[in-house]
């Protein structure tokens, strides 16, 4: 099948970017997305061009590498469908792609279709974590986790921190990313000593990174490969309020 | 052919009994005191379940850590793929389990080619690392009553897989993720995310630091540590299309070897039986199916040669089960190399389906019959979706496709029992080692494996090593051994970027995995071993001359990062050929074809190889050297696998 | 900083502030409304019941006060989240659009500052209509009130000006579509269960309001009564 793209080339931060136009004609329909951009890489290297760079790794939806805005959608058609799982079978022929990065302040852009989300990671550094060392805690059965809250947790666990909440939220907030962590550790025994300290610092260093305020839209959970609800922003906001004791 | 001095590695393996040797070895190990700790420094390479969980276990201490990843985030480390689950001998089911039956179960399961006493303790410390990931926030799967499920795994009797939906490995990798960034908010860990290894800097013969390329700006970096620890993963992306992920590389444990460190048994790798098969040349990686379908599958071909029809059109008595007929005992359940073998047999005879004929159908019509789709659902439901979306086929309705793919290597840096490579103050840790799998690796160990060495081996390891060198000089990153390894490291990255030939560094490696998947794969044989040899080398020179890297060197550019890979490849890939040749047995995933029984069954060789091949690099050009380790048996009898 | 301070200033304060004031706002529309109803019931009625509410002498500027609070407020809070928000994605996509499927973005989630400026320019009009108007005075059982029947009936024959109404209160409906539903969210009373029940009763309050309003003006302007 033929493909259209057109797809955001720039070279790096200080570089204006733009949407440079591919055809490729022998698409196969069993492609996955990132295959047939590894194709066209493939042509654009033959030609002598420089190929198209995006983040992958996995290629199975779990790693949360891959970063891709098709047509105005952060991963493309597909719900809960991380890019890398999205295939050709999904496009007719003929039609036309629009490929662009995650955009937002706080994932500076690097070079094409690749940006930087160690924001993520120190969001994390600033809370997402159970303050235990290695060593010899109680035995794993010692506190037992009723099965509903032990489920709830793995949903909001199940994030892969792809950063597609960001991309598809009109405001650029870090909700959902912060709010699953948040969430899954409201849930489990093991999170509650530090759970005030936790949520607020969490919060805080999401504003402080530059990721906008959450309105609600929920488009965030529409985009999530992961399909976490909205449910644990409302949580989260929970959270904040029982630890305002917490606040200085 | 391989010059053999039969030089004896010490494995440090230390006295006593089996049950005392990790404990009294503790007992013996030099402690480093808490001011002098916050002295060291220690680069921790690979951010995976091994090296997320050192270089946290090793800040808490107080050690100063940099971590290393080639992504953007430690977060996404390949360990995050493993879908199914940790083993460890807690014993909750009450069925019988016990440290020693793990150890057991590990042990014949690696076809006796592991060391025993790192077996074992892999198996002790194997209740610690549930307790550690439980307290950590990790979601188990649990039961109504609240406590932890456990659920059987390929290759064992009792119940002992910790699980988390089909999540696990990605569960503990944020556990152990978590704990890393909790002290990189303490300031005790720095991290540097998209650094590649690009060589180890030694001074007087011991490990002093990295070099690393800033995939971001291209910008060569130099790091100084007092040890440096390897938590790269495996290298079975030498094979082009594996399940490992895209950036999964074996150039760090490459450039570690060319540097001193000693490769053992390269050519031990894992063909997982159950991935998705291969659709077209475009096929950029394999996707695993978890081993548990294969508890409800059954595994058939046609009877006969070219049978074209639909699947659902050939009737009962024309199909093959081919595992239940060749293993009436363990049926489908055969484990992973067995299967793996038993569908390249069928698919070579020409009975394989598909467009391609390299695959063979699981078949869940009866498991359907028997409990209803709905229980099917709730089982693998999750499996069956992801298996629709690659595929565009109803595993509900048609039987699935599968074929085997390359999925862990066994092999790796040769280490002894405290983790330490040939060169002093380089520790390998995870699936970069090659200690605890043997010749094959069980379901849920692999998790197991990369905790134990991260949370509760290295942290005690290590500080014998430092403790020693107290009062060593410190390095500095001027340091003229640096200049030479930044110098040396450039050089090979202008080279590459020079030759600007005609083909892509894709091409190449597509012919490198070709040519080991063909003939260093399932089965292996001395005439195309030495072929393979022949032609990588060729090969090798062609890349040198012909292979065209786009772009720069100051930018990202992530086809010059693959050519650098896919160049280290080919060596690596050589030396697999070497290794599996010298092995004259079959054992494991290694199945030398001139070495089995008249109805196709493996067969080893426990008087000439019940032993460790580590191989030392000679230099460019120079054939390596072969050194062994003999296994020594002392607590459990090999005894031949039999899943008759 | 003061600890209340930080935490209204904190992305969930503000959130939180924006559905508490909204919540507010939309007890006092229904309360409103429910006045609104006293014309259909007769001049008198109408009359008494504003007299009744001018008798409150302080009680009312507090809650006048309170109002204009959390008006003032809850605007604010929209106009500086949208603002962050314009610099939070420097670089506009060039295409943009939404997954549909969990997504609440609709032409009423999308529009809230739009229909939320309207809205508060509507206001300052509709209280110089009805509220600082000097009006005629009718006496019943001989206390003089204010005739706010007679302005009503007056200001709803024109054309025009009911069309404004209407559509303003359209616009209304739109906003309470997305707020309602929003505001319960923002106070963190929500699980995946409540979701759609809360988003189904947003929307039939909305309407119910919406329509209450735009039901008075056309029910005048069509000599329904």
């Amino acid at each position: 099948m033929t493909i259209h793209l057109k797809i955001w080339r720039q070279k790096d931060r200080n570089t204006p970017g733009k949407l440079v136009d591919y055809t490729l004609d022998d698409v196969n329909p069993d492609m996955s997305f990132l295959e047939m951009l590894d194709w066209l890489n493939e042509r654009l290297m033959n030609e002598g061009k420089e190929p198209v760079e995006f983040d992958h790794d996995c290629r199975e939806g779990i790693c949360g590498s891959c970063n891709l805005v098709l047509n105005g959608m952060a991963h493309g058609p597909m719900p809960g469908t991380a890019v890398c799982q999205l295939h050709m079978r999904k496009y007719k022929d003929g039609d036309t792609i629009v490929v662009e990065p995650w955009r937002a302040r706080a994932f500076p852009h690097i070079k094409d279709l690749v940006v930087d989300r160690s924001s993520f990671d120190r969001i994390m550094a600033a809370g997402g974590y159970i303050s235990i060392n290695t060593g010899a805690p109680a035995d794993a059965n010692a506190i037992p986790v009723n099965k509903y809250d032990a489920d709830l947790a793995f949903d909001y666990a199940a994030c892969i921190g792809c950063g597609a909440c960001v991309a598809a939220c009109p405001n650029s907030s870090a909700s959902l990313f912060t709010g699953a962590k948040i969430a899954q550790l409201a849930h489990l025994p093991q999170g509650h000593p530090e759970r005030k300290k936790r949520v607020v610092k969490m919060v805080d260093k999401m504003a402080e990174e530059g990721f906008g305020d959450c309105s609600n839209y929920a488009e965030c959970e529409a985009v999530c490969p992961a399909e976490i609800s909205i449910t644990s922003i409302a949580e989260m906001r929970r959270e904040y309020v029982k630890a305002l004791s917490e606040i200085e | 052919m391989t010059a053999s001095n039969n030089g004896v590695l010490n494995s440090k393996v230390p006295e006593g009994n089996l049950q005392d040797k990790w404990d009294n070895h503790k007992n013996n190990l030099r402690l480093v005191n808490p001011a002098n700790k916050r002295k060291f420094t220690i680069l921790v390479v690979g951010t995976g379940l091994a090296g997320a969980s050192a270089a946290a276990s090793l800040a808490e201490l107080g050690y100063n850590v940099k971590a290393f990843t080639i992504l953007d985030s430690a977060r996404r480390a390949h360990s995050i793929a493993a879908q199914g689950g940790i083993n460890a001998a807690k014993n909750y089911p009450n069925d019988g389990d016990t440290v020693w039956r793990l150890f057991h179960d590990t042990i014949k399961g690696g076809d006796y080619r592991s060391r025993e006493a790192n077996v074992f303790r892999l198996a002790q410390v194997s209740n610690n690392i549930i307790d550690q990931c439980v307290a950590q926030g990790v979601p188990f799967a649990r039961e109504y009553g609240g406590l932890l499920d456990n659920r059987s795994f390929g290759g064992a009797q009792v119940s002992r897989t910790f699980y988390a939906r089909g999540q696990t490995g990605q569960q503990l990798l944020l556990g152990a993720y978590s704990a890393m960034m909790r002290q990189v908010g303490a300031g005790k860990i720095q991290m540097f995310p998209r650094r590649e290894m690009l060589d180890l800097v030694k001074v007087d013969g011991k490990a002093k630091g990295i070099v690393t390329r800033n995939l971001t700006t291209g910008e060569i970096e130099r790091y100084a540590g007092d040890a440096v620890l390897l938590c790269t993963g495996g290298y079975g992306n030498v094979y082009y299309l594996s399940t490992m992920a895209k950036n999964c590389n074996a150039t760090a444990i490459w450039r570690c070897h060319k540097r001193g460190a000693q490769f053992g048994n390269p050519s031990f790798t894992q063909i997982h039986p159950t991935c998705i098969p291969v659709s077209g040349k475009y096929q950029s990686k394999l996707t695993l199916m978890s081993e548990s379908l294969r508890n409800d599958g059954r595994v058939w071909v046609p009877k006969e040669k070219g049978d074209n029809r639909p699947p659902n059109e050939i009737p009962e008595d024309e199909r093959d089960y081919y595992l239940e007929r060749r293993y009436p005992s363990f049926g489908n359940l055969a484990p992973r190399d067995v299967s793996s073998r038993s569908a390249k047999y069928v698919c070579d005879e020409g009975r394989g389906v598909g467009k391609t004929g390299l695959a063979v159908y699981m078949d869940f019509a009866d498991a359907i019959k028997r409990l209803g789709v709905d229980a099917i659902k709730a089982k693998y439901g999750n499996l069956f979706a992801m298996y629709e979306k690659i595929t565009a086929e109803n595993p509900y309705e048609v039987p699935m496709r599968i074929f085997p793919a390359v999925h862990f290597t066994m092999g790796g840096l040769w280490v002894d029992y405290n983790l330490s490579s040939t060169i002093p103050g380089l520790y390998v840790l995870g699936e970069a080692n090659f200690a605890d799998h043997g010749g094959n690796r069980l379901g849920a160990s692999a998790l197991m494996q990369g905790l134990a060495d991260g949370y509760f081996v290295i942290p005690y390891t290590l500080s014998d090593y430092l403790a020693e060198n107290l009062h060593a000089e410190k390095v500095g990153i001027d340091h003229k051994a640096f200049d030479e390894v930044e110098n040396e490291t450039m050089e090979r990255i202008n080279n590459l970027l020079s030759v600007k030939g005609k083909k892509t560094v894709l091409d190449f490696h597509r012919e490198l995995g070709q040519l080991m998947w063909d003939h260093v794969g399932m089965s292996r044989n001395k005439e195309g071993l030495e072929m393979v040899i022949k032609k990588i080398s060729e090969l090798r020179e062609e890349f040198w001359q012909d292979v065209n890297i786009p772009g720069e060197n100051s930018t990202l550019n992530k086809y010059l990062e693959y050519g650098l890979r896919v160049a280290d490849y080919m060596e690596l890939g050589e030396l697999m050929a070497r290794d599996a040749l010298d092995r004259e047995e079959s054992c494991g995933g290694h199945f030398r074809e001139e070495h089995q029984t008249e109805d196709g069954e493996a067969v080893r060789d426990d008087e000439k190889f019940c032993n460790v091949s580590s191989w030392e690099y000679k230099g460019e050009g120079k054939e390596p050297v072969k050194h062994v380790e003999d296994l020594n048996f002392e607590f459990v009898t090999p005894s031949q696998r039999s899943y008759k | 900083m003061s600890k209340a301070a930080t935490f209204l200033n904190s992305q969930v304060g503000r959130k939180l502030a924006t559905g508490v004031t909204g919540l507010g706002l939309v007890l006092f529309m229904i309360v409103h409304l429910l006045g609104n109803l006293a014309y259909f019931a007769g001049p008198e009625a109408l009359n008494t019941y504003s007299h009744t509410l001018h008798q409150l002498g302080p009680l009312l500027w507090v809650v006048r006060m309170g109002l204009l609070l959390f008006f003032v407020y809850h605007a604010w809070l929209g106009i500086s989240i949208w603002l962050e928000r314009r610099k939070a994605r420097p670089d506009k996509y060039e295409v943009y659009a939404s997954r549909g499927g969990a997504s609440r973005q609709s032409w009423s989630s999308s529009s809230m500052i739009l229909t939320g400026i309207l809205l508060l320019l509507f206001v300052v009009t509709h209280l110089n209509t009805f509220a600082f108007h000097d009006f005629d005075k009718v006496v019943y059982g001989g206390v003089e009130m204010h005739d706010v029947h007679s302005r009503l009936s007056e200001v709803f024959a024109q054309p025009l000006y009911t069309v404004y109404y209407v559509v303003i209160m359209v616009l209304l409906g739109m906003h309470m579509r997305h707020g309602v539903w929003s505001a319960f969210q923002s106070l963190g009373w929500m699980s995946r269960k409540t979701n759609p029940v809360i988003y189904g009763i947003a929307f039939v309050l909305a309407l119910i309001i919406a329509a209450g309003f735009i039901g008075l003006p056309l029910s005048i302007f069509f000599e329904l009564v």
